[in-house]
């Protein structure tokens, strides 16, 4: 918001500053006359809300205000000049102090106390004569900050009377020191009264619209200050740390603070569960882009080898004609092989030494010649036995029925074969 | 104010008899006009329990009548003055006045968060003295000067208030920026609370609540007096709203500007009539 704000009263700046020489302009010869709350007191009859109630009777306030200064109003001019001068103080004005002296009574005890030296005559004068000229000025505040709300006549109004306090000096120095030396404390108070440090360092390089580190500037003055007071705390013997068996009511309350902390907790479980999600969200991605991956490559696997086959036909098109297809197919697979990977090894598999997995008995008895029961290359045809054997119940080639094959004699060795979903899991 | 008074203690104390101890005392008369927002309202009451040495009053009815406010501040035996103005129910003014003479200043409050938020997990006693720090721009000029010694006063709780507890444990922050006042209030941690029995290191949890104030005018008097100080840069916010870009007024003086634009094109681009036009030829 602020720095909205900030931003925004920059950028509006020009745009209010050309309005008010626009006012200005239209409300130079209004703005002259000087005794604005007759002027002011002849409008607000007009209107007849409370407010304006309330208005006309600060109006009438001000009224009186200005009858008892119009008695004098020339020797305040002359004295408000004469102080806008500086320095300058001369008979008239003390004179003319000392007769608003006498109206007024003394105000601050101390004050006359130190009324000896020149200084202090001139504070009070200075004063006296300020808190008359403001009472109009007051005046002049309280209408025009009233009546921003009251349409744009008033509105108008009001600029120009800003337009007109433009004028005075924006800042008085010198009045502020005196003031700041009146009000101040004892120098000699122990720090224990006031707890105040003051950080070394300004805020002058951050830039106020950058939160972070304008938060972390003020965190660190607020530190430093911190560790500063405690080391003072401990010289001046103040207590500073809370012992733990100190209870007391704190500023908030304990369901608030419960508040705080579920909050808390709530925040820290939310970005759990998001982080979790979002590691979900990757791992799915890289899951997928690792399938697509795969199928890339085998769909460009296939391209090469078809490339492969295409550039050679047209090789062998274009040269040679007399080749038979056989050695086509040989040059083909001699091409592929070089960036084919090593194909699975057909035929019967190796043992670990390249020594065959089968025994010269066990390869003997599968694939002899000759008929028997143990097997051989001519197990499964018919001989005389098998095929008188009409028994189809058992044995092997007993339940192929449908295939004609009365093959029996399977004998108790034999055992069912099992369906081809159940024999290779 | 700083009293001379030989105080209670210093009474007791036999050997501090001859030179009476100075004491820091104020007290803070608190109170808002009408119309302040809940939001307004809850960050008074913030600075009220965080403040032990404040007396709260009702309302000020009538905006018009600040000379009201020394009286009651007296009456309260008060000797500063926070009252917080709030106009059209979206600005607030805060006013920081040493009662009964003076001088006050006049502020703008923006950027209000109170302590409801849950934001600020800090937590302390309930008027517990708060340490003050400013920073060192408050050193460079001479209202700040002011506004500091002022704040001094309005924000650092003196010893011995009523209803204030022995132990210091957060810190009121007030730090310069952009022309502007940025109040933290944060809470003083000597404990890491992730290792209670480590080394001891201080560090601040924010406890709130946060403002910015823009000073407007120093003014001499309680609540009236010569403007000693007034702030250039400050714009009023109902100016700026009114200035604003986008007012009803811009865009239907836009709209009219811009058909007497399209009109005066027009006629700037109408041909003059051709000699074989129409009518010349046939008429």
């Amino acid at each position: 918001m602020g720095k909205a704000l900030a931003s925004a009263k920059l950028k509006a700046k020009p745009s209010s500053a050309k309005q008010l020489a626009q006012l200005k302009a239209k409300q130079a010869p209004k703005a002259k006359p000087v005794p604005v709350p007759v002027v002011e007191d002849a409008e607000e009859s007009g209107s007849g809300s409370s407010e304006s109630e309330d208005e006309s009777r600060g109006e009438e306030e001000s009224e009186i205000d200005e009858a008892d200064g119009g008695v004098d109003q020339e020797g305040l001019k002359r004295l408000v000049d004469l102080l806008e001068d500086g320095e300058g103080l001369d008979e008239i004005a003390k004179a003319q102090l000392e007769a608003l002296n006498n109206d007024e009574g003394s105000e601050d005890e101390d004050e006359d106390d130190s009324d000896d030296d020149e200084g202090g005559w001139e504070d009070e004068q200075a004063e006296e004569e300020q808190a008359q000229r403001e009472e109009d000025e007051e005046g002049d505040e309280d209408e025009s900050g009233s009546q921003e709300d009251a349409g744009d006549d008033d509105e108008n109004m009001a600029n120009a009377e800003e337009e007109a306090e433009d004028d005075k000096p924006r800042a008085n120095p010198k009045a502020m020191k005196r003031m700041r030396e009146l009000i101040q404390l004892d120098p000699t108070l122990p720090w224990t009264e006031t707890l105040v440090t003051t950080w070394p360092e300004t805020h002058e390089k951050i830039d106020p619209s950058d939160d972070l580190n304008r938060e972390v500037s003020f965190y660190k003055q607020a530190l430093q200050c911190a560790q500063k007071s405690k080391a003072l705390a401990a010289k001046h013997s103040l207590p500073f740390t809370r012992p733990t068996d100190y209870f007391a009511e704190m500023v908030k309350s304990d369901i608030h603070m419960e508040r705080v902390r579920s909050k808390l907790l709530d925040e820290a479980a939310a970005m759990k569960r998001s982080e979790e999600a979002k590691r979900q969200r990757d791992l799915k991605k890289y899951g997928k882009q690792v399938q697509v991956e795969k199928t890339k490559e085998r769909a460009k696997n296939k391209k090469d080898i078809l490339d492969k086959v295409a550039s050679l036909k047209r090789k062998r098109a274009g040269g040679v004609d007399d080749l038979r297809d056989d050695e086509f197919d040989i040059a083909l697979d001699e091409t592929l092989k070089e960036d084919r990977p090593p194909p699975a090894k057909r035929g019967r598999a190796k043992g670990p030494e390249g020594k065959s997995r089968m025994s010269r008995s066990a390869r003997d008895s599968k694939y002899h010649w000759g008929s028997g029961q143990a097997g051989g290359k001519h197990a499964k045809a018919n001989n005389r036995e098998s095929l008188d054997n009409f028994d189809y119940s058992r044995g092997r080639g007993g339940k192929g029925s449908s295939k004609g094959k009365g093959q029996g004699g399977g004998g108790p060795k034999a055992k069912k074969r099992l369906g081809k979903s159940r024999r290779h899991r | 104010m700083e009293d001379a008074k030989p105080t209670k203690q210093s009474r007791l104390n036999g050997k501090e008899e001859a030179q009476p101890m100075k004491r820091n005392k104020q007290r803070v008369l608190m109170l808002s006009s009408r119309g302040v927002t809940s939001r307004m309202r809850h960050l008074m009451k913030d600075l009220e329990c965080l403040l032990p040495h404040t007396k709260k009053d009702s309302k000020l009815d009538v905006k018009s009548q600040l000379y009201l406010l020394p009286e009651l501040a007296d009456l309260n035996n008060c000797n500063n003055c926070l009252f917080f103005e709030a106009r059209r129910h979206e600005d607030l003014y805060l006013w920081a006045v040493k009662t009964p003479n003076g001088p006050s200043i006049r502020m703008h409050v923006q950027n209000i968060h109170t302590m409801d938020e849950l934001k600020m997990t800090g937590n302390c006693l309930k008027g517990s003295r708060g340490l003050l720090s400013f920073d060192a721009a408050f050193d460079q000029d001479e209202h700040w000067r002011l506004t500091k010694e002022l704040f001094t006063h309005i924000f650092g709780v003196p010893p011995g208030a009523r209803r204030s507890k022995p132990f210091i444990d957060h810190i009121l922050s007030f730090s310069i920026l952009d022309g502007k006042i940025w109040f933290r209030n944060f809470q003083i941690m000597e404990k890491d609370p992730l290792q209670p029995e480590g080394p001891p290191t201080m560090s601040l949890v924010e406890i709130g609540p946060r403002f910015v104030l823009t000073p407007i005018k120093i003014f001499e008097g309680a609540f009236n007096g010569a403007v000693v100080y007034r702030n250039e840069e400050f714009i009023a916010p109902a100016k700026l709203r009114r200035a604003g870009p986008h007012t009803k007024m811009d865009r239907y003086r836009k709209k009219l500007f811009a058909a007497k634009e399209r009109d005066e094109r027009k006629a700037a681009r109408a041909l003059p009539e051709d000699e074989f036009s129409v009518p010349k030829v046939f008429g």
